[in-house]
């Protein structure tokens, strides 16, 4: 189980920031293909977002699985809210569902980069 | 820890008795799963994989964890 410590920053963090990404790695060099392809995205689209680095401390590791009840990482909070991990923000991206959510969110995005990836994977 | 798709198949088949499920991979690890199953009509996509996740019961978890990576696609049927 989670210490509370680890679930107060946790919490702290994900209502610190509009977008937070959990992953391994960080946003300029990311450790696993998992948390590069939602970190790219997110980059690509010129979303503003914090990155935390879950292999720098265990008990976040661990902690943000407990926080959100979902075993993997990447983990993408919008707004205080999980939104998924990497498959859902994958079928998200390629559906349009992320620029909505994003939009209705009031998060400044890439419109243009967006439909870009979808052209791309289309 | 190796895993094999027909395990993977087997817990899934074990919380959802009456779904679609393909499992795809064999090098141990890396797996690609689809399940559509009536339970999740209604549910967003995150309760859909929570739900799978909790079939496995703890397999994804950890250092030890048997699976690294299972790609995961949910839908309730057309």
């Amino acid at each position: 189980m989670t210490d509370t410590a680890a679930t107060a920053r946790i919490s702290d963090t994900v209502k610190a920031n509009d977008v937070v990404l959990f992953m391994k790695g960080t946003k300029t060099m990311p450790q696993c293909g998992f948390s590069s392809r939602v970190a790219g995205v997110l980059n690509f689209m010129g979303i503003e977002f914090a990155d935390v680095n879950v292999l720098e401390d265990a008990d976040i590791r661990q902690g943000i699985k407990d926080y959100s009840d979902w075993p993997t990482i990447p983990q993408l909070y919008v707004k205080g809210e999980f939104v998924g991990g990497c498959d859902i923000i994958t079928e998200m991206t390629l559906s349009g569902e992320l620029d909505t959510l994003l939009a209705d969110k009031g998060i400044a995005f890439d419109a243009g980069a967006a439909s870009k990836i979808r052209e791309a994977n289309g | 820890m190796a895993i094999d798709a027909a395990t993977i198949e087997a817990l899934i088949r074990q919380d959802f008795p009456d779904a679609r499920i393909t499992v795809q991979g064999d090098d141990g690890s890396h797996f690609a799963a689809e399940v559509e199953d009536e339970s999740f009509r209604g549910k967003n996509r995150v309760q859909q994989q929570r739900a799978v996740y909790a079939a496995l019961k703890g397999r994804m978890d950890g250092a030890q964890g048997e699976l690294h990576a299972l790609a995961l696609t949910t839908r309730a049927p057309a």
